[in-house]
């Protein structure tokens, strides 16, 4: 019944704060390190 | 809410998605989380900015900001922070962008001539904060943390879900810093946002 009324669930237990963030990471330091010297590259070859 | 309210709340997350957009590039170059060579100079509310080039790292900008925007314009954000980790995804330092409810009186700022002066004000004292804060260790990671209700959050996961970018609460490790020093940098209220900002920097610095 909670699962299918969620505004109970917070009438019951209250709206309590909570911090979210994405389940993906951003790109790291290394592959973009790596892309900047490959961009370079090609651009000192052209 | 009221019709005029929705979209006042409407327009002010337009307007803090933007803005944030553009400070979490300007944080990413001035804390050297991403080679400046991967940014280039723009202008932003007539300040010039660093932006990244890199499309991964736009592109997970982008999602970032949407899913931040749409929580805001439901109207139960408190805060959104931007915080970078150290290699054990400890927390090294948090900008911190504090949200309230603006004021009303919508006719002093009729064609937001307040609201830029405030945003390029926010944009330039988070240029400055850089030489205030210690370097930062080499190989950091950030992320972007959302503070807000169970209620908001819920229904947002939910939505969010069926899209390839979804959001989870955050691990207690990332979000608690340990003997932070704050450094306040600027506030505003207008009628369309109003907002804090701060840096809180861990201790945890002075021991990498």
């Amino acid at each position: 019944k909670l699962d299918q009324e969620p505004s109970m669930r917070y009438a019951i237990t209250g709206d309590q704060s909570v911090i979210i963030t994405p389940c993906l990471l951003p790109p790291l330091v290394k592959s973009v390190q790596q892309w900047l010297k490959e961009k370079t590259k090609s651009v000192s070859v052209t | 809410m009221n019709t005029g309210e929705i979209n006042k709340t409407a327009v002010g997350s337009d307007i803090f998605a933007e803005f944030l957009e553009t400070s979490i590039h300007l944080i990413l170059y001035n804390r050297l989380l991403y080679p400046p060579g991967v940014f280039e100079r723009r202008k932003k509310y007539n300040v010039p900015v660093q932006m990244c080039l890199h499309p991964d790292v736009n592109g997970y900008i982008s999602k970032v900001i949407g899913g931040v925007k749409d929580m805001v314009a439901r109207g139960d954000v408190s805060m959104v922070t931007m915080v970078v980790l150290d290699q054990a995804q400890n927390p090294l330092e948090r900008f911190v962008f504090e949200l309230g409810k603006p004021t009303e009186n919508e006719r002093d700022d009729q064609y937001m001539f307040r609201l830029e002066d405030a945003l390029r004000a926010f944009l330039l004292k988070l240029s400055v904060a850089d030489s205030l804060l210690k370097p930062l260790p080499e190989d950091c990671s950030w992320a972007v943390h959302v503070h807000t209700r169970e209620s908001t959050a819920d229904k947002f996961i939910q939505t969010q879900s069926v899209q390839d970018f979804t959001w989870v609460p955050a691990d207690e490790k990332q979000t608690t810093l340990r003997n932070a020093s704050l450094l306040p940098l600027k506030t505003a209220d207008t009628a369309l946002l109003k907002m804090q900002m701060f840096v809180e920097e861990s201790s945890l610095k002075d021991q990498t």
